[in-house]
């Protein structure tokens, strides 16, 4: 097997994808990317192009240097992925870092989730630093042509308002008629100096607020050889809010289909939904799981618990069973959770809360996290929220990248 | 969890007390895999569980497909009916298509035990 010459520009190929062994789901990187690669053994670093991603595993053009063994491969200050190395395809310099971590801000994830990757990285394409690593002529002119250059961005299309600015002997001075408001002027005009006093050489890219904190702005600044530096402020506001919309419409879907499919056994809940919902309760018991040995003092202290409130040996078991696979999952995918119990006499019944702070489930692995038996990547059977779902007399999700609560319903006899 | 083990002509007989969860499946598949390798036949005897879950069960599960795939004989006997119906929910006996008997006689002896 061959790299294609012009890979990865030559849409037919798919040699470096059949590579990272993740069958259909791995994608090329578009323009490829620069990334920084330390080998955690030697601490040695070289730079390397990605050139393919998947959930699962990156490959690497690494011509200069051979990468072997586990290494940190970083996209961004705030983008790094950890993972081992293979080479990929003999006789070319193709590397397939097999995922370990991946560091995204204050998050570590399992895998790459792609669609934040091509979000981040077609955001990365605003990134002006190449058009105007070769600026010399500082006129409106060029600001003109630089305008039009990033205007061909597909992304810019979506985009509202884009400013360009030029830093030159201590101001800022607009390219072109429009300008952002006085308050966000000030607010760049503070970062630039700040970058100035800290040093010149490195670009820059921060998020400004507007006073009234209703308007968002990216800021790029490229510092230019010649002491000055070219600024794009970049009006956000409506994509972020499209985002938040679009992921919010998606959750619904998530959420109706779940509901439909389980016949309203199993609900997802937004984080607002789960507090009022326990507060229709009473707090009874609260127990923190931490190694598999707590598993059978939780049984024994939520038996002693719920035998009070008249539920027959066999249901009692049964809904035991199901808040047992609850904090069993917690140990299995995190560190262990809480196991709160809620009594909620009025309207006869009973919620166990568990909660962990894990990795949460993805929106998009929900329904076969839920309702596919043997979906598990653990040694068990993969029944857990089965078990859950015929225990229970209902379930209640809420799930995100900061952990899981889970709610188990059971009616209590009247 | 508690177990014995007796072995009669390559037959073996596993009796375990307890509860089989997370904590002790590893060592339950162990136990199985043990004696299912050294004999034509195990069977299990489930009299003295009073709980099971996915995880516990996990281990058991997949060693028993495997002894069955090397062509053993693996039964569970004994098995009382509120832990026989949440093996029925996680489709244990289903899958593995083997004979899980319902509680009868059991050679159990509560002297004559090793814990896990």
């Amino acid at each position: 097997m061959i790299l294609c010459e012009q890979c990865p520009d030559n849409p037919s190929c798919r040699n470096c994808l059949l590579e990272l062994r993740s069958g259909g789901s791995a994608q090329k990187v578009l323009p490829p990317r620069k990334v920084k690669v330390t080998e955690l053994a030697t601490m040695e670093t070289s730079q390397a192009q990605l050139i393919a991603v998947s959930r699962t595993a990156i490959g690497l053009l690494s011509p200069s240097k051979q990468l072997h063994g586990r290494m940190e491969v970083e996209l961004a200050f705030d983008f790094r992925i950890i993972g081992s190395g293979l080479q990929g395809i003999n006789g070319v310099p193709y590397y397939v870092v097999d995922i370990e971590k991946v560091l995204r801000k204050e998050e570590v994830l399992e895998r790459l989730l792609l669609e934040e990757f091509h979000t981040w990285h077609l955001r990365g394409e605003l990134d002006p630093t190449d058009v105007l690593t070769n600026w010399k002529d500082r006129d409106d002119e060029r600001g003109r042509l630089i305008k039009q250059e990033l205007q061909k961005l597909s992304i810019l299309r979506q985009i509202e308002s884009i400013f360009l600015y030029l830093f030159d002997d201590g101001n800022i001075r607009p390219l072109g008629s429009s300008r952002a408001d006085p308050d966000v002027e000030t607010q760049m005009q503070r970062l630039i100096n700040e970058a100035a006093v800290r040093g010149a050489g490195e670009s820059l890219r921060e998020q400004i607020v507007s006073g009234d904190g209703k308007k968002v702005f990216e800021m790029y600044v490229s510092d230019l050889p010649d002491r000055t530096c070219g600024i794009a402020l970049i009006d956000v506001t409506a994509a972020i809010a499209e985002e938040r919309m679009r992921k919010r419409r998606e959750w619904e879907i998530y959420r109706d289909i779940l509901g439909v499919v389980t016949a309203g056994k199993l609900l997802l809940l937004s984080d607002e939904e789960l507090f009022f919902l326990l507060r229709e309760g009473r707090k009874s018991l609260a127990m923190d799981i931490k190694e598999p040995g707590d598993l059978a003092l939780l049984r024994r202290a939520f038996k002693r618990a719920l035998e009070p409130l008249g539920l027959v040996a066999n249901r009692l078991l049964q809904f035991l069973v199901a808040v047992n696979e609850a904090a069993s999952n917690t140990l299995k995918h995190g560190s262990g959770g809480t196991i709160t119990l809620y009594i909620a006499n009025d309207l006869g019944l009973c919620r166990v809360v568990i909660h962990d702070q894990g990795q949460g489930i993805l929106l998009e692995d929900l329904p076969r996290a839920t309702l596919q038996q043997g979906f598990s990547t653990r040694n068990s059977l993969g029944a857990g929220f089965h078990v859950m779902l015929q225990y229970c007399d209902r379930i209640y999700l809420s799930s995100t990248a900061q952990g899981t609560k889970l709610i188990l319903e059971s009616a209590l006899p009247s | 969890m508690d177990y014995r083990a007796t072995e009669t002509n390559g037959q073996a007989t596993l009796f375990f007390a307890g509860e089989l969860d997370m904590a002790v499946g590893d060592r339950v598949g162990e136990l199985l895999q043990q004696y299912g390798g050294r004999n034509h036949s195990v069977t299990v005897d489930f009299h003295g569980v009073s709980f099971v879950d996915s995880s516990g069960i996990g281990s058991l599960y997949f060693t028993t497909k495997e002894l069955l795939a090397s062509g053993k004989q693996v039964e569970i006997v004994n098995v009382r009916e509120e832990i026989l119906d949440i093996l029925s929910v996680l489709g244990f006996t289903e899958a593995l298509g083997i004979t899980v008997g319902k509680v009868g006689e059991t050679g159990f002896d509560a002297k004559q035990r090793d814990c896990i």
